[in-house]
């Protein structure tokens, strides 16, 4: 049908089948920003379009239904280079993160200003409540319409976007645009996706439909014959080659446990096989060819079930250990299955497979026993959490490709050094002949900290020379990805009258699922990043993770501190309310100051001995107080309607920054010849902010404007190594790598100022906009003539800094997040009416993105404690694999009143005084709400989520 | 997978492509339902009926004539329609969903979580719709909105073309219940009742979609209702949910349900006692 409309203004004639969606129409047309990141299941706005003057979702419209219409798509915003004054105004705002919906969301804001160029608060959330922002939350969307309205209507900004700190720094602590936020926003070509090339092949995944069985066989012979298909691997012609996919350290803390197919599946949607062919639909006519048979045994759910006595094993294979095997080991392994394949631990996990044990820890400070007998009270709870879906809008994909002999792979990964190390093992190459480019992330929250796709993309292109692009379905994220673990957190805790804390045990029974990525560290963590904050001389904790059959768990943002928090804060409150003190009184007489020594930490390294170090900077205490006043702590509300009752409640929270002698940072920076710079950076941006924090660095050192900085990072030919972005890294040592690379260039250019002037480094300084100053001469030599004499036939050789980061001092982050709700006696319901989320990030160099990461971390843990939570039946099969069913908050869900507040510290070892940000803030929600559900209603709910059929349940109600 | 793709120029032209396609068809409205990943519409063929001119709200002395193309934004915005209508479309929390969807296409899928079926029945509308005889003649019908949907099968070539909503003072209500505001409804219930001369209830209908379980009537209820059998609040509320049907799902066990939907209808029962909320 011919198809005629205008699109951005411009007169467009089509020949397109009218029965295909319009978004396959606009991206046929360029506008490959009109995304959809649920597989047209109409929900996340990632499709968002306006027709005629009204947003509609493309993927839910006809191509045939715009003949004659008027179309605009987000692409069409920006006026060629320069952004509209409402894309601006949302990177001004720093709500442009990971940023996969933010074209959608700038067009719907423009919209909205278009028609309504005085919007309320409520007419904004209505204009945003189609759409799904994952990221950032919301609240700093109300503030970009308001810098957007100020713009229009004065030329300037008249609000304060965010506070900013350090006076005596010009660019650190200020709020300045993310360097990346108008490619983002504009929606220029940014992801893995934007890079595939015409003639790209696809790969298509068949998956196991049951929990647990034995692939008994595997028959592709018709499958091979189908037109198109190039290749197809499975558990018969893989590589006989061990790994696991969690992106940590080299030796991981994580057993070996698969390889890319197994002859066992371990959950409804393991792979069983992957067909390669020319075209996605050619690919899967082939996967429906494929017979598989299989022998079904018995699956295990649940940490309960996987401990019975006469549980059925998840993994009998043949354990081994790169170091550290015990003594018995030809006796452990003579009941091994050959069909379950091996699990190798590269250092002892203390895991005992046929016991389900992917891995366990023990450790313990004082004497816990006495602690409890010393007590007046001692409680012993037990709190469940449940598997949480990261949900990132962008799904885990990949393209692969060959450049001569090498593998070029084009991934959105917060880890491009461990994906090089774990494909070059899977594939059995050197490094050198991969390059992994580390695109724009579209959303990763710790699930792209796993190497779950890059594996088998980078194998299949390395065996076929072809290129192949790989995208996960909304289903596949749900069934075939990192979640977080369920876990069932027993706290046993004792005070006394006075509020005093005498001793506190934790029992951590984690559930890994099929595989054992992050099996010891993610339980772990729910110790050692909550004990910490307690000054108790008693303390122990037992962590035991288990084998299932669920769907894979991994790492989320918190990694197991919202669960470990969940339990210890609650257990807590649990305590002060059976000894009748202020669960605040008791906070503040229990919390770590500064100098603190952290004993408990000796037993809590990732599978190593850890660091025992004093708390440093601590924002806790004024965390509290503040906290306590803005939500006016102990004074009750109380409802107009009778059956709302309103309670308070509160959580201290802390993390860590990065991990201390285990990662490591690099980066290069050089000297461009006009005197602007250039950045290498081994950091892995995720949308967070990273390229802006090494852009700060350099342009703070060397006392030039941002814009006179670039950047390219995470990019493995091009960039020097760097564990990457997890456990709350990137700014602790990226940044600081950074910030060493800068000072390193610093002394480079002073001492090849010294040369060229002829005069002694001492007297030299650096000075606004890019020069050297003489003191004692007063000359000036520019960064460009420095630059340009350096590189002439006789120059001395381009300047450089390198900057490679490591350390034993932590700078660990805390906080208090702080809730008041609503509870629905009759119906159960809990409205979140104020969040307020206070917290130390030592210096926030960028403070208003770090404003909106702690928006967007308390919305989506507000989202794992009272809406979200994945559910399987009683044959494993995911039943929510949806973002309708499962049930992520939307602008709807948000506090009525939601603040996120930066204390003022500075830490002794980040970077201009920074600590991390964005993790710790998933810590508090939980326990802030279970707390304030109590003081309404007088329950304790223990298990997420909190919802009104458990509280009704609780309430004697049904 | 959509295969073909016509354009309606009015609906006696829907109606007869319809036919002619022997059932294949589907009319095509907002597109929310027929277009999304897992709808429960088969779809080859497609009718739009986007042109037919059933696109407005029109004040028609004694009802309100809404198009079956309204969108939920329209409902939401019109002046001329009754606050519950308005409350239920919102129900459908998505700005953006609510520009597309349509109420002809809500009333048609009539689902189990359905935004305004509950309101709608509880309201007593009535349904112009369109068909042919079997001669194929084009015919106009109007019938009340219960008895489309509990014959719903022997209306499936039928194009609903227009609702109407009798402007008298009737006390109409729903609520709806759900884990966020996107997510399906465990319970939507509508309750809708008359006065009499002597203030009594009259007419009363009471309705809940039920995830799992269909939308309901309690008929029973009702006439108890008017009979003045049930003497509070929470009578009705322990007959609704007794009498309501619900199974376990991921929306709430069975028991949640027949819960909410007790304490819903008895919460409005008591609302419409008070003289408070719901009367347009
Ligand atoms: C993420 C998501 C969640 C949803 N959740 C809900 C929900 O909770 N509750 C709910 O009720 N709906 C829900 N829907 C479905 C849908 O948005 C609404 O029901 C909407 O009102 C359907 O109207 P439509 O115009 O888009 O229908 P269409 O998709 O155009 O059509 C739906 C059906 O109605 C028929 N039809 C349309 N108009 C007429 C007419 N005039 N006469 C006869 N038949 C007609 C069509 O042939 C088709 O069978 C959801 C949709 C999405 C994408
Ligand atoms: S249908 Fe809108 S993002 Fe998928």
């Amino acid at each position: 049908m011919k198809i005629n409309c205008v699109i951005n203004g411009r007169t467009k004639e089509f020949e397109f089948d009218p029965a295909r969606s319009l978004r396959e129409l606009l991206v046929s047309d360029g506008h490959f920003c009109v995304r959809d990141s649920d597989d047209r299941e109409g929900f996340a706005g990632s499709d968002t379009v306006v027709v005629d003057g009204i947003p509609v979702y493309a993927n839910l419209m006809l191509a045939g239904e715009v003949d004659g219409c008027e179309i605009r798509t987000p692409d069409g915003l920006a006026d060629g280079r320069r952004l509209s004054v409402v894309q601006q105004a949302m990177v001004d705002a720093g709500v442009v993160q990971s940023a996969y919906n933010a074209p959608a969301a700038a067009l719907l804001l423009t919209w909205l200003l278009e028609n309504n160029p005085d919007p309320s608060k409520e007419e904004i959330k209505d204009a945003l409540s189609g759409i799904f922002i994952r990221d950032a939350g919301y609240e700093h969307y109300y503030l970009a319409v308001k810098l957007a309205r100020e713009k229009i209507a004065s030329g300037g900004y008249t609000s304060e976007i965010a506070p900013e700190f350090r006076e005596e720094l010009s660019v650190v602590g200020k709020v300045k645009p993310k360097v990346d936020g108008r490619q983002l926003v504009a929606g220029w070509k940014s992801y893995v996706e934007d890079r595939v090339e015409p003639g790209a092949c696809a790969l298509v995944l068949l998956r196991s439909p049951h929990p647990h069985a034995y692939i008994t066989k595997i028959d592709i012979s018709e499958a091979e014959k189908m037109p198109g298909v190039l290749t197809i691997i499975t558990c018969e012609n893989c590589p006989d080659v061990f790994y696991m996919q969690a992106g940590q350290g080299n030796p991981e803390p994580s057993p070996h446990d698969r390889r890319l197919f197994n002859r066992k599946v371990r959950h409804v949607g393991d792979r069983v096989a992957a067909v390669v062919a020319e075209t996605e639909e050619q690919a899967k006519a082939a996967r429906d060819k494929i017979r598989v048979e299989y022998e079904l045994l018995k699956p295990v759910f649940t940490v309960e079930e996987a401990m019975a006595s006469d549980a059925p094993l998840v993994h009998n294979g043949v354990v081994e250990y790169r170091a550290g095997a015990p003594e018995n080991l030809d006796e452990y392994n003579k009941t091994a299955d050959p069909r379950d394949g091996k699990v190798i631990y590269q250092f002892p996990l203390h895991g005992d497979i046929r016991h389900n044990i992917a891995a366990a820890a023990h450790g313990k400070i004082g004497d816990v026993e006495k602690g409890f007998a010393d007590a007046d009270v001692v409680i012993e709870r037990t709190y469940q959490t449940s598997q949480i879906q990261c949900t990132p809008l962008e799904p885990h994909v990949c393209y692969a490709k060959m450049d001569n002999d090498r593998l070029v792979i084009h991934a959105s990964t917060q880890v491009p050094w461990h994906l090089r190390r774990i494909v070059a093992w899977v594939c059995q190459i050197p490094e050198n002949k991969i390059h992994v480019i580390k695109e724009k992330v579209g959303g990763g929250y710790g699930s792209k900290q796993d190497v779950l796709v890059e594996d088998l993309v980078g194998y299949a292109t390395w065996i076929t020379g072809r290129p192949i692009y790989y995208r996960n379905t909304r289903e596949e994220e749900f069934i075939a990805n990192s979640t977080r673990h369920p876990m069932r957190v027993t706290v046993k805790m004792g005070g006394r009258k006075d509020g005093s804390i005498t001793a506190i045990y934790m029992d951590v029974r984690a559930n890994t699922g099929p595989y054992g990525n992050h099996c010891l560290t993610v339980p772990m963590n729910a110790c050692s990043k909550t004990l910490p904050l307690i000054k108790c001389d008693n303390m122990k904790f037992d962590v035991i993770t288990y084998y299932t059959n669920i769907p894979p768990t991994g790492a989320y943002q918190g990694y197991g501190a919202p669960k470990g928090t969940f339990g210890l804060m609650m257990c807590m409150a649990e305590l002060a309310d059976k000894l009748g003190v202020d669960y605040m009184d008791m906070a503040k007489k229990n919390r770590v100051e500064e100098g603190y020594m952290l004993e408990i930490l000796k037993g809590l390294g990732e599978g190593r001995e850890g660091n025992v170090v004093p708390v440093g900077s601590c924002g806790l205490g004024e965390a509290l107080d503040k906290g306590a006043a803005m939500i006016e702590w102990g004074k009750r509300e109380v409802s107009v309607d009778p059956d709302w009752k309103i309670g308070k409640g509160f959580a201290m929270i802390q993390q860590g920054s990065g991990l201390p002698g285990l990662d490591h940072a690099n980066c290069d920076v050089k000297l461009l010849t006009d005197g602007t710079f250039m950045i290498h950076s081994g950091g892995a941006d995720l949308g967070t902010g990273l390229d802006t924090i090494s852009v700060k660095m350099v342009a703070e050192v060397m006392c030039v404007d941002m814009d006179r900085v670039s950047i390219l990072s995470g990019d493995t030919d091009n960039c020097n190594f760097d564990t990457g972005a997890y456990a709350s890294s990137g700014t602790y040592f990226s940044g600081n790598a950074s910030l060493k690379a800068a000072l390193d260039l610093k002394t480079n250019v002073l001492d090849e100022a010294a040369y060229q002037l002829g005069e002694d480094v001492e007297d030299l300084e650096l000075r606004y906009p890019g020069e050297v100053h003489s003191l004692k001469t007063g000359n000036v030599l520019t960064y460009a003539k420095l630059s340009h004499d350096a590189l002439t036939g006789t120059g001395r050789g381009q300047v450089t800094g390198k900057g490679s980061f490591v350390t034993n001092d932590s700078a660990i982050p805390y906080g208090a997040h702080f809730a008041q709700v609503a509870v629905n006696v009759r119906t159960g319901e809990v409205k979140v009416q104020k969040f307020y989320a206070l917290q130390d990030a030592g210096t926030p160099i960028n403070p208003e993105l770090a404003l909106c990461q702690m928006y967007g971390a308390a919305l989506k843990s507000i989202g794992h404690s009272l809406y979200e939570g994945m559910v399987l039946d009683a044959d494993g099969t995911c039943l929510n694999p949806n973002f309708t069913d499962y049930g992520v908050p939307m602008i709807s869900e948000m506090p009525d009143d939601f603040k996120a507040v930066l204390l003022d510290i500075n830490d002794a070892y980040g970077p201009f005084g920074a600590k991390s940000i964005s993790e710790i803030a998933t810590n508090g929600a939980a326990p802030a709400i279970g707390v304030a559900i109590h003081d309404a209603v007088g329950i304790w709910i223990r298990s997420w989520p909190f919802t009104p059929e458990k509280i009704l349940k609780e309430l004697g109600r049904m | 997978m959509i295969q073909s793709f016509y354009i309606a120029k009015d609906a006696e032209d829907a109606i007869r492509r319809k036919r002619e396609l022997d059932g294949r068809g589907v009319f095509l409205a907002g597109g929310t339902e027929i277009n999304r990943l897992g709808s429960s519409v088969d779809s080859d063929e497609v009718i739009s009926i986007r042109k037919i001119g059933c696109d407005r709200i029109d004040d028609q002395s004694e009802t309100i004539r809404i198009g079956c193309c309204v969108t939920f934004q329209q409902l939401v915005e019109s002046p001329l329609l009754p606050a519950w209508l308005r409350d239920a479309s919102k129900y459908c929390d998505s700005r953006t969903k609510r520009n597309m969807a349509t109420i002809g296409g809500n009333i048609a899928l009539g689902r189990d979580d359905s935004y305004l079926m509950p309101a709608l029945l509880a309201a007593k509308v009535r349904l112009l719709t369109a068909g042919l005889t079997e001669e194929g003649v084009y015919t106009e019908d109007e019938l009340p909105i219960r008895e489309y949907h509990a014959f719903k099968d022997h209306f499936a070539g039928t194009l609903i073309l227009a609702i109407l909503i009798d402007k008298h003072e009737r006390f109409v209500m729903t609520r709806r219940f759900s884990r966020t505001a996107q997510s399906h409804a465990s319970v939507t219930v509508g309750f809708g009742a008359d006065r009499d001369e002597a203030g009594n209830p009259a007419n009363v209908r009471i309705f809940a979609a039920v995830k799992g379980s269909g939308i309901q009537r309690y008929a029973d209820i009702e006439n108890a209702i008017e009979g003045d059998a049930y003497n509070s609040p929470e009578d009705v509320q322990f007959a609704v949910s007794s009498m309501t049907k619900a199974v376990d799902d991921l929306s709430g066990s069975a028991t949640y349900k027949r819960y909410l939907a007790g304490v819903a209808v008895s919460d409005i029962y008591r609302m419409f006692l008070s003289g408070t909320g719901g009367a347009k």
